[in-house]
Formats: C-alpha cells, structure tokens, sequence
C-alpha cells in the first residue's frame, strides 16, 4: 500500500463498476479512504469488500445521485461519518441509446441528462459546500471525448458531457481561491460493462477502435493514472482542466 | 520502482537555473531516469549536470543548437551510442522577445519561429527516429498558454507556441502506430527567467493578465515538472496527442 493519499477521504460515485471502479481501486491503493458511491448498492459493496480483502480501506453507499435530495443526505453523512470529503471523482454515468436526434425520445433524454449533468451537479454541489468548509479539496469529474467532439447517434450523451466540461470550467474558476481544484478528465473508449451494454455490433466496434489513432480502447486503470495525477498535490496548479485520455482521438 | 526507472531521457533548453527545463531535469533524474541536459550554452549546461549529478546517477550534458539539423544527428548519435535508445523527449527551448506588433522586426520574428517551433520539429522528428527502433517513447513539447489564448506583446510567441501545439497533435496521430506519444503541457504564469522578462516589457499589461487568473498567484516550475513527469511515465498509456494545462485556471476562465 502507498502513501500518497494518505489520510485523505475520497468519494467516487459510479465507483462500482467501469472506470469508478478503476479510480476507486486506485486511490485506495494510494492510501486513500475510499467511499464508493453507486445506485447499485451489490456493485459498490463488491468493489469495497474487495478493495478491503486487498488491505485497503473503503465502504459502499447507494445513492442516485439524479435525485439532488438523496446526493445531500447521502454526502452529509459521509463527511460526518469521515469528517471530511479531501478527493470526488465524479464518475457516474449512464450511455444513450445509439439514435440520430430526429429519433431520440423524451424518456432518453430526461435520463441521460438526469444522470449525466443533473447527477455531476448535485453531486458536485455537495461536495463543494462540504470543501468550502474544510477550505481545501480536488474535484475530477469523469468527462468523455464527447465534452470535445460529436458521435452521430449520440446527441444526447454529447449534449450531457458538453454540460459536464461546462460546469467543470465553471466551477474551477469560481473556487480557484478558496483552495478547491475542479478539473475534468475526457476519456475515450474505455473496456467497461457500459461500452459493451452500449455498443453490442462488432462493425460499430470496429469503427470506435480505428477512432483512435492508437487503435485500441483504453482501461480503466489508464483512466485512473490520469485521475490520481489531478487529485495529487502534484497538480496544485491545476483547475479547469479538460484531460483527454483517449488514445489520440481529439487530437485529429 | 521509481516512476521513470531506467528510462534514457533528453531535455533540451536546461540551462537557466530557474528555468522550466532544469526543473524537469531534476524531477526526471530523481524519479530513476537517466538524463542528458541539452542546451545550446555549453558552460551553463555542464554546471546544471553537475549540480544534479550530486544526487543522481548517469546524468549527462550536451551541448546542442535545436535549430541545427546536423546538431540533432548528431546528438540522437551520442545518446544511441551511450544507450541505444531514448524513451523521452521534453523539447523545452524556447525563447521569448517580448514587443508589440508595431515595434517587432522580422529578424525576432525569425529568431523565435526558429528556436521555439524548428527546434520542436526537428527534435520530434529525429527523436522519433530513433524511439521507433523500440516501438515505445513519450515526447512532451512545451507549448504555452499563448498556444491557446493571444496575449499582448506574444505575437510571434503565440504563433510559434500555438504552431507547436497542432504540430504535435498531427504527429501524436501519425506516430501511434510505432507506440510513440506526442503531447504538449500548457504553463501559464510559472516563476521563470522568461517570465521575468515578459513582465518589464508588459508592464500594466502583465499586471492586467495576472490578475486574471483565478488562483491569483504565479505556477512554480515544478507544477510544469510534475505534469511532464506524468506524461514521460506508463502512467500516461493512453494519452497522446492532449495537451495539458497548469495555469491555475486562466484558460479556463
């Protein structure tokens, strides 16, 4: 076990799978305390149980966070119970049914949005009143390439992750002086439980892959060096950062 | 395991003190790297190697004019020949002459185009060379703030560093399949020599752009090692053709 989060409490939302599940390993690797934070309560007990079989220290809570009311009390007790929130990474989040705009749905729209923006929102507002407090915190919010560039038949998810980089930036000036960094990473395609549920056809498959220059998806641990860079004191200069993790695929 | 154990790295413009390339220097030769010191005043260079040699194994110097095509050669030939390989490369020189539009001349002009954007084009090209005989490496060309943003007195700068920023994002693109990552670091206003100049010739205008930055404060050079340390490491796999910022959010705002 490093040392390098030492002593530092750190929520990841969306921590019981994909890259929270990445990042929550991670930073409890690196000392951290981690609570993982998921709708999916199995999920997030898992990723805990194991991180704690690992000897590392984590606790699951269940929370949605589109429901601001829950984001609150669940946050609150955490920092009770911990006594402060020092690192969030903001990593839940859900895909759109792959459909041109024309043939999007209310019901599509209403949930990305309510996950994808509504839930970074809450979730972030609540850490933030919880790091004024304290007068210090890191902030990384799981962005996508799609808060840079669009994907036909993705208008809804491009449309949410635009909305994170927007608060993301927003957020980072605000609190530039009261000691809470708010930076955002901008992955690519990443092997999760989600890209496979999103992305079932093997030619579309094909077509992401050849979208990054390096030809491959990412993991979820090259998701979470990016993330445990950004939390660290290494990067006590940075806020208001768009990281793209992507294998290349923004630089074209 | 240190982050950089073992990897052959070359920083060119490492010979201020307080410069943006020695702190690299110094963060990569105690994170296990083994490092050569490149810039093109020989004296100051030799001292920079020393003074890190103190407290660190295989560290060397080389004198090099980035603007020189033959120099380059020559230098890849130096390091394949101590090491047969090199695993990154911080293409770091730079220089700034700070004047309005009206005022500049076209031999400034070229002095800044040549050092800050031929020196990052030939080193990219021929560290490339000799990086894709191992089909892995990182290079890491420091652009600026002024890549993103114009700033007064930083035309020919600007040019030169915004220049640099889309240059590397072709090459990121053109060189992932020889697993070589190409990436640019951002610095907005770090505690350097350069920095020090640009605020006499700016004057209220330094003041005005200071002030816009959200954390109300300068970088220090390490903030930029730190994130160069990042991107030369495994650490950074996936990340190529990204530029990253450390300018206590003024681009952001």
């Amino acid at each position: 076990m490093k040392s390098r989060f030492k002593s530092k409490v750190a929520i990841v939302t969306g921590g019981g799978s994909g890259i929270g599940q990445g990042c929550a390993e991670a930073l409890a690797q690196q000392g951290a305390t981690v609570v993982v934070v998921d709708a999916n309560i199995d999920n997030a007990e898992k990723v805990a149980h194991s991180i704690s079989e690992q000897g590392g220290s984590a606790c699951a809570v269940q929370c949605d966070i589109s429901n601001a009311e829950a984001v609150n009390q669940a946050f609150h007790n955490i920092a009770n119970e911990h006594g402060s929130i020092d690192l969030a990474v903001n990593s839940a989040g859900i895909a759109c049914p792959n459909l041109f705009t024309a043939d999007t749905q209310e019901s599509d729209f209403d949930r990305v949005i309510a996950v994808n923006l509504k839930g970074i929102w809450a979730c972030m507002r609540a850490e933030l009143q919880q790091m004024l407090k304290q007068g210090s915190g890191s902030i990384v919010n799981i962005a996508s390439t799609m808060s840079l560039r669009v994907h036909p038949g993705n208008s809804l998810y491009v449309a949410s992750k635009f909305g994170v980089a927007g608060l993301t930036r927003t957020a980072a000036v605000e609190y530039a002086e009261s000691g809470i960094r708010v930076n955002a990473i901008c992955p690519g395609s990443v092997h999760t439980a989600m890209f496979s549920g999103a992305v079932t056809d093997s030619k579309e498959f094909s077509v992401l892959k050849s979208l990054h220059p390096m030809n491959r998806l990412g993991t979820p641990e090259e998701i979470a060096n990016a993330v445990l860079w950004l939390s660290s004191d290494e990067a006590s200069f940075v806020t208001g950062a768009l990281l793209a993790v992507d294998g290349g695929w923004t630089a074209q | 395991m240190k982050r950089l154990q073992n990897k052959v790295a070359l920083i060119t413009g490492c010979a201020s003190p307080n410069g943006i390339g020695f702190g690299i220097a110094r963060l990569f030769a105690a994170e296990g790297a083994r490092v050569f010191l490149a810039d093109i005043d020989a004296d100051s260079i030799a001292l920079r190697a020393e003074e890190i040699s103190r407290e660190a194994q295989d560290i060397h110097s080389l004198s090099l004019d980035v603007t020189s095509e033959p120099a380059w050669l020559e230098a890849m030939n130096t390091i394949e020949a101590r090491f047969g390989r090199l695993d990154i490369l911080v293409n770091n020189a730079g220089i700034l002459i700070p004047q309005y539009l009206q005022e500049s001349t076209l031999e400034d002009w070229s002095a800044q185009l040549d050092v800050n954007l031929l020196g990052t084009f030939l080193g990219t090209k021929h560290g490339a060379n000799l990086m894709r005989r191992h089909g892995t490496g990182s290079i890491i060309n420091i652009s600026s703030v002024a890549g993103l943003i114009g700033v007064p007195t930083n035309s020919a700068y600007s040019a030169t560093k915004g220049g640099i920023r889309l240059f590397s994002k072709c090459a990121a693109i053109e060189l992932a399949p020889a697993g070589i990552r190409v990436n640019t670091i951002h610095p907005g206003f770090i505690t350097t020599d350069i920095q020090i100049a640009a605020q006499k010739s700016m004057g209220d205008d330094y003041q005005r752009m200071l002030e816009k930055v959200p954390m109300k404060r300068s970088g220090v050079v390490d903030d930029v090692a730190y994130s160069a340390a990042y991107l030369a490491s495994d650490e950074s796999n996936y990340v190529t053709g990204s530029e990253l910022v450390i300018d206590g959010g003024l681009t952001a705002s």
